[in-house]
């Protein structure tokens, strides 16, 4: 039971860990999907496979979302975003009650998905023929289904006082220019509000799943099911690495990238994807940046995700994972080389990010200079590299004294 | 002064926000190609348009005329004369890195006419640099008297025609790449957003000074001064989402000596 602060910040950054998990784990799936005719797909298969992509990464964006409410919720109640996570693969009971996973979309991955979308009420899903069906200091937070942890940190917010002491300015309810629905945490209706609203958006209600996460999933697992003749997804391996971590287990089921160029792009993507995290904490966290610089913090989180991460990602799944003539694809990592913490001084936040962002330019010119040609998939990377110069030069304009 | 008037529909096949903005077949934004079309490829076509959709306005931008100011006369070896832009021009807002939506730049620029024994050429010419804000286009909605006239029916009805006309296409064919193209479109146009893009409009004054071209093969044409600036000066919008189309409109203004 929930009846601290603490107990209740716990509670909410075990939230933000599982949303950013989840949402993470949906992209990897959804980038993994076929793309081109000549990957063996018809002409419909390729638009039916369009759209579970659209699909299962409209899912992401509103578990992005859930992200920003709990940063609200956090925020709310006086604690700091939190956007850390350990690294993929997080087995069952080690971190979460769940087996978080970065797999390419098939029968499986989709299992998966519904267990953690799984409604009150709701029987589990059936599992693939292969799989085993799945069972202060503060206290430990016991639950087994992600509507249930909310409803646990919707019940300490009512049982905790004195809670709602965050400046309300440092909340988000934008809508990122991508139709998402974050919530403002004001008091403890609010806060109830918003967190009944992410427990409905991932699991429906008993009389409309549909438009659920769960429902969406069961859509398209159930189409999936009905196409024996259909693999959608490219043979990109599960839990990619570039390296070992601390939290690596050693039986862990990962699959180190030895492909030097898909090597160093999962890397640079790593790196970018980092900085994103980093652009995210400043955003949620104040520290005297004028408006003009927190809409250009926002703006280039947003552009990084849209012209950065996800093609970067796009072209890891077009690259082996090991040798040259290894028919598996690497995938992007959404690895951490080290914890990403904001610097307490303004100026200094300027000058980390612009160096950051000059490291992943120049490796963007690297890696680009060696494709071979317009189809190679590091062709695109160049144009990557552009774009993340132009972000670059927007916040130099945006921080000039 | 000779001004050049020009009027007609454009395609422009792109992804659109949150997708990247060079996404090649359209995910997340509104905007995808549909089953058994080449990659989008975010390229202004004033004419020969690639893979155009059934229904769609028919593409062409043309001269609708050219008058010497000073004198009223009108020349007519350039009516109907082809108007095209730069063959590699795109909307370069980058997903705002550059410019916002309604605000991006066309780049690069340039204006070509071209009629019998006729050519005239002008790139935007100068140096530009990120963000290109004196490129920057500005919006300007189409009202709804203006839809109309460019439409030749009233916004809604072009939205209601247009889906009867792909109903009865549908129950013709039984090829399914092609009622899967139709479903899919249809669906689009019975969304609530569709009908309000027609009003979508934007303006740009592009002052053109780079290196003239004039071919002038029969001596139609004044003496042009291709020293001085030519200012085009246009709108693009009634923005056909279905069709991947667009109107534009505007006018090339030419010094002459």
């Amino acid at each position: 039971m929930i009846d601290t602060r603490e107990e209740l910040i716990n509670a909410l950054h075990e939230a933000a860990e599982l949303e950013h998990g989840l949402l993470l784990q949906y992209l990897y799936a959804a980038l993994s999907l076929k793309r081109r005719t000549d990957e063996g797909l018809s002409a419909q298969d390729q638009a039916l496979i369009g759209d579970w992509e659209r699909l299962i990464l409209r899912v992401a964006v509103e578990e992005m979302a859930h992200l920003g409410t709990v940063c609200n919720l956090l925020s709310a109640i006086g604690a700091a975003p939190h956007f850390r996570r350990p690294t993929f693969p997080q087995p069952v009971e080690k971190y979460y009650p769940f087996d978080f996973q970065l797999e390419r979309l098939n029968d499986a991955t989709l299992y998966r998905f519904l267990c953690f979308e799984l409604p009150v009420g709701e029987p589990p899903p059936e599992p693939p023929r292969h799989l085993a069906p799945l069972d202060a200091a503060p206290e430990p937070i016991a639950y087994s289904r992600v509507g249930e942890l909310y409803t646990a940190i919707s019940d300490g917010f009512a049982r905790v006082p004195n809670l709602f002491i965050g400046p309300p300015e440092n909340q988000d309810e934008d809508d990122w220019g991508n139709n998402m629905s974050l919530r403002l945490v004001r008091d403890l209706p609010t806060a109830q509000a918003a967190i009944a609203a992410i427990i409905v958006e991932g699991e429906g209600t008993p009389q409309n799943r549909e438009q659920s996460h769960y429902g969406r999933f069961l859509a398209i697992r159930a189409a999936l099911r009905a196409r024996s003749d259909l693999d959608p997804a490219r043979a990109v391996v599960k839990n990619p690495l570039t390296r070992e971590h601390r939290d690596t287990a050693d039986d862990a089921d990962v699959n180190y990238l030895t492909h030097p160029q898909a090597k160093l792009t999962a890397e640079l993507f790593a790196h970018v994807y980092q900085t994103m995290l980093l652009l995210l904490g400043q955003y949620y966290a104040y520290s005297g940046e004028t408006q003009d610089q927190r809409a250009a913090v926002q703006a280039a989180s947003r552009q990084l995700m849209s012209t950065a991460l996800r093609p970067l990602a796009e072209q890891l799944t077009q690259m082996p994972a090991g040798d040259a003539a290894d028919p598996r694809r690497a995938g992007p990592t959404f690895e951490s080389f080290g914890d990403v913490t904001l610097a307490p001084a303004l100026a200094n936040r300027w000058i980390i990010l612009q160096e950051r962002l000059a490291t992943e330019i120049a490796d963007c010119t690297a890696l680009a200079a060696q494709a071979s040609g317009p189809a190679d998939p590091l062709h695109r990377i160049g144009s990557i590299g552009e774009s993340i110069r132009l972000i670059a030069a927007n916040v130099a304009t945006a921080t000039q004294p | 002064m000779l001004t050049i008037s020009f009027a007609g529909w454009l395609q422009v096949r792109l992804a659109t926000d949150p997708d990247p903005f060079d996404e090649p077949r359209g995910v997340s934004g509104y905007l995808r190609t549909l089953p058994g079309e080449p990659d989008f490829d975010r390229i202004i076509r004033c004419d020969q348009p690639v893979a155009p959709r059934t229904r769609a306005p028919a593409i062409g931008v043309k001269v609708t005329r050219a008058v010497v100011e000073s004198s009223g006369a009108e020349i007519p070896a350039l009516r109907h004369a082809v108007v095209r832009l730069d063959p590699a021009s795109k909307f370069e807002g980058r997903n705002g890195i550059v410019a916002e939506d309604g605000l991006e730049p066309i780049l690069p620029f340039a204006l070509e006419i071209v009629a019998d024994g006729l050519r005239l050429h002008r790139p935007l010419g100068g140096q530009h640099q990120h963000p290109f804000r004196e490129l920057w286009g500005e919006m300007k909605f189409f009202d709804a008297a203006e839809q109309s006239h460019i439409l030749g029916v009233a916004p809604a009805d072009m939205i209601r025609i247009r889906h009867e006309a792909l109903t009865a296409d549908l129950a013709a064919t039984t090829d399914p790449l092609v009622r899967d193209g139709i479903q899919r479109r249809l669906a689009f146009l019975g969304q609530a957003s569709t009908p309000r893009l027609l009003a979508w409009g934007m303006h740009w004054l592009y002052p053109l000074i780079g290196t003239a071209t004039v071919r002038d093969e029969h001596a139609t044409l004044p003496t042009l001064d291709t020293d001085q600036p030519w200012p085009a000066d246009f709108r693009i919008g009634v923005w056909d989402a279905d069709a991947l189309s667009a109107w534009m409109e505007g006018t090339l203004t030419i010094p002459l000596r």
